[in-house]
């Protein structure tokens, strides 16, 4: 494989991150930002998000971001997984969740 | 299934004696291929007491794919050559493996964090309040440039949490290290969930982004040119 070429697990965990965060950062990003999609990312978010006052349905946005995490398998800290070649993480209904997610925080 | 754990080892900066305030323990879980995880507790079991009110990060993987990673030179399989440290044995896999092939890929590797990086000034104009999360992208991109970086130009892969700093052979990085360390608490908000700074914004991490890219482009070029990697033209 050419090196231009070369798609690290890394490269499409932030292609994966990028996609869920930005929608939850537009609404929250500047009292409560989203920093990350692990376990304990999402917990940290979810408790500063709940305590604004707004229309949206927080632990359903929560949940939502654990599922895709859990689909794209995100939630752990694979920071050491930089390194790792591609095995391309692709599962199906992230597209679905991301639709969801949307619909949610309108 | 206590059968299924092969070793569970320490890495990282508590097998460095680089232990601080930010440090989690970082746990390499070894099990057989093939019979999947075995209950996060039990691998918990074998931390020593005094290291155990420390948040735990376990990586995980099977014998097959960790003996690939050392046949195929890996970074991170450099990392546990130098680093682990055994807390539990069933059989000694770590040494077994002896030591890893040559790590040919650091150019390959920074142009890949390169090619990250260079996304971030067109997500900060389209995402703006995406901010925390391009910062933390920054430090993780950085260190990771500079620990494959450091295997070519130091002969030996500096894996600590500095290792922008340490590099020789380079103009010094064009970084406070106070910047670096706002960098790293956006990228432990992003792992840790700990709270995000509150300042950062995307005018800052551009200001970041625009020094650092023609460092990182002159550091590869010399990667390019020195070609080399540990196990070859330097031996650790």
């Amino acid at each position: 494989m050419e090196a231009s070429e070369r798609r690290t697990r890394f490269e499409e965990r932030v292609r994966i991150e990028r996609d869920f965060l930005v929608p939850i950062n537009q609404r929250f990003g500047s009292r409560a930002p989203l920093a990350g999609m692990t376990e304990a990312a999402i917990f940290s978010w979810e408790k500063r998000a709940a305590e604004l006052v707004g229309e949206i349905d927080v632990p359903r946005v929560a949940e939502l971001l654990r599922e895709a995490a859990r689909r794209a398998e995100l939630l752990a800290d694979n920071s050491r997984d930089v390194f790792t070649a591609d095995r391309r993480v692709g599962p199906d209904g992230l597209a679905t969740l991301r639709r969801m997610l949307e619909e949610a925080l309108t | 299934m206590m059968d299924n754990l092969l070793g569970v080892y320490i890495f990282g900066s508590v097998a460095r004696g680089e232990r601080d305030a930010l440090s989690d323990l970082d746990l390499l879980a070894i099990v057989a291929d093939g019979r999947g995880k075995v209950p996060e507790d039990v691998v918990l079991r074998y931390v020593p007491p005094q290291l155990r009110e420390m948040e735990a990060s376990i990586s995980w993987y099977g014998g097959n794919r960790l003996a690939e990673m050392f046949r195929n030179g890996e970074l991170f399989a450099w990392h546990l050559h130098q680093e682990t440290k055994p807390i539990f044995e069933r059989e000694q896999v770590i040494a077994a493996l002896g030591k890893p092939a040559p790590y040919s890929g650091a150019c390959e590797d920074v142009a890949s964090f390169e090619k990250i990086l260079r996304a971030i000034p067109h997500q900060l104009i389209t995402s703006p309040k995406n901010a925390v999360y391009e910062l933390g992208l920054v430090y993780v991109c950085l260190r990771n440039i500079c620990m494959a970086a450091s295997a070519v130009l130091c002969g030996r892969p500096d894996f600590s949490r500095y290792s922008p700093f340490a590099l020789g052979g380079m103009l010094p990085i064009p970084l406070s290290r106070n910047e670096y360390e706002t960098a790293m608490a956006c990228r432990m908000a992003g792992q840790r969930g700990i709270m995000p700074p509150l300042d950062v914004t995307p005018a800052k991490v551009t200001d970041i982004y625009d020094r650092l890219a023609p460092w990182i482009t002159a550091l590869r070029h010399r990667l390019e040119i020195k070609h080399g990697g540990i196990g070859e033209t330097n031996e650790v």
